[in-house]
């Protein structure tokens, strides 16, 4: 069972990481094709040519996704049923059975996007593995993953999905949205509390994620503010640290410094793994702080309406962003939070305790020639 | 001893080569061979050969997803001489790592 949750948790990070650079195109176009529209309708016609290209991005994200979670579970024979059905899921489609729900359409369709095209890459990526195990004739085996295995795993799955789990995944998240839209007032500044808090926790890792695929679900919704929060508290832990480097600099020594200078560079361009080196060297006093500090950005931009269309954070986004004086104001304060906090709570140099610190510290300078290598990389 | 690696995080563009250099800086320092691939969002990076693998005692896969050409490391795995573990286990605690690949 371990290792099912495993394979899982490490099938959709590698769907994640093929799909991440297909929403970036989605997200950065749709947010240039914006720019001197009036933010309902792109008019100007090499305007809408780049919100199509936009648009051609996000038709096939979702089929990326699907197709690389199920490589990620069974290997390429999994990949082309992946981009099959990953493409069924995020299509209307007509349900069997059901009477048109409403007066003048023709049929009740259902369409699951992104949540149905993971479920559908999971099933896809656990019958292909089984199927890998078949023991068959010496003729078979060279046609079994370019005939067999795709054929009969788009059949199964994909009819399994239309005919049974379709509609009830479906209604399932008609139900979610409606919650989700819903949310006004003090529930949604606790959404972006929580969207910060999980950005920060573990700094770029599965739960910051989580939090990020969450925000792209909505995307499809054309809900752009948890996004706003999300993107906003990205930049918070690196340039808090940094600031914090800044006020307190006889409390951190000549490595912290150029670790500073990279999480900076690093915050500005949305990279919350720039925060990681201070939290390896002092866990306990960082990640709170972190924590506490983009929680509140977080809150701040969703209780003041910041929306983002594009999935990246950091301050050079900020042209892109719908009210960005909130934006750069919340994030301010989630910086100014960190940076004095951890300033005052970081321990002096010369106190016992410390000498353990500069212990550690001596390890450190491996981390900085590590990250400042990730920038030029 | 010689000491062959992947590693390959979730986006690809941090934890990839944080990992690779960890775990060159702590084999290097305790006297190995040390050769790791990074399988990045620039795609394979400094790969290795079959011949660089075979010739390798023990074989790192610091990975967080499923990486490319993962078959080349069949014999090395059937022979128990694979160690497969989370890249940011690797960036936190190489020293731990490195004393689990000299056990083998």
């Amino acid at each position: 069972m371990k290792s099912f949750f495993g394979d899982l948790g490490k099938s959709l990070k590698t769907g994640v990481s093929y799909f991440l650079p297909v929403v970036v195109i989605f997200g950065i176009l749709t947010a240039i094709s914006q720019i001197g529209s009036n933010g309902v309708e792109v008019q100007d016609p090499f305007m809408s040519n780049i919100a199509n290209l936009a648009n051609a991005a996000s038709s096939v994200m979702i089929p990326v996704l699907a197709a690389y979670i199920a490589y990620g579970l069974a290997g390429r024979p999994a990949l082309a049923p992946g981009f099959v059905l990953g493409y069924v899921a995020n299509s209307e489609w007509t349900v069997p059975f059901l009477p048109a729900p409403e007066e003048g359409a023709t049929a009740a369709t259902m369409k699951t996007g992104f949540l149905g095209a993971m479920l559908l890459a999971i099933a896809i990526g656990f019958l292909v593995r089984w199927m890998k195990t078949w023991k068959v004739g010496k003729n078979i085996l060279p046609i079994m993953p370019i005939i067999i295995i795709p054929i009969i795993a788009t059949f199964i799955v994909g009819l399994v999905y239309v005919y049974v789990i379709g509609y009830p995944i479906y209604w399932i998240m008609e139900q979610l949205t409606g919650a989700l839209v819903a949310l006004n007032g003090v529930s949604a500044v606790a959404l972006g509390a929580a969207l910060g808090a999980m950005v920060a926790f573990d700094m770029g890792g599965p739960i910051n994620k989580t939090a990020a695929m969450f925000c792209l679900t909505l995307f499809s919704e054309e809900i752009y503010e948890p996004a706003g929060a999300f993107v906003c508290a990205v930049a918070v832990a690196p340039l808090g640290l940094a600031l914090s480097v800044l006020l307190a600099r006889k409390k951190y020594d000549t490595e912290d410094v150029s670790m500073g200078i990279t999480a900076a560079f690093m915050g500005i361009i949305g990279i919350t793994e720039g925060a990681i080196p201070f939290a390896v060297k002092d866990f306990k006093r960082v990640i709170p702080t972190i924590v506490v500090g983009s929680a509140i950005t977080g809150g701040i931009a969703m209780a003041t309406g910041v929306a983002s269309t594009v999935p990246h954070g950091g301050l050079i986004v900020t042209p892109l962003i719908t009210n960005w004086p909130m934006y750069l104001l919340a994030m301010a304060v989630g910086i100014v939070f960190v940076g004095v906090v951890l300033a005052f709570w970081k321990p002096n140099p010369e106190s016992p305790v410390e000498v353990e610190e500069i212990a550690v510290a001596t390890d450190g300078d491996e981390t900085v020639t590590v990250v400042s290598e990730t920038v030029t990389g | 001893m010689k000491i062959v690696g992947v590693t390959a995080c979730m986006t690809g563009v941090a934890h990839t080569y944080m990992a690779k250099e960890a775990l060159e800086k702590e084999a290097r320092k305790r006297g190995h061979e040390v050769k790791v691939e990074t399988q990045g969002s620039m795609g394979i990076e400094s790969d290795l050969t079959q011949s660089e693998i075979d010739e390798a005692d023990v074989v790192v896969l610091a990975i967080a997803i499923e990486i490319e050409e993962a078959d080349r490391f069949d014999e090395k795995k059937s022979q128990g001489k694979l160690i497969t573990i989370d890249p940011s286990i690797l960036i936190k605690d190489p020293a731990k790592i490195v004393d689990r690949i000299e056990q083998l």
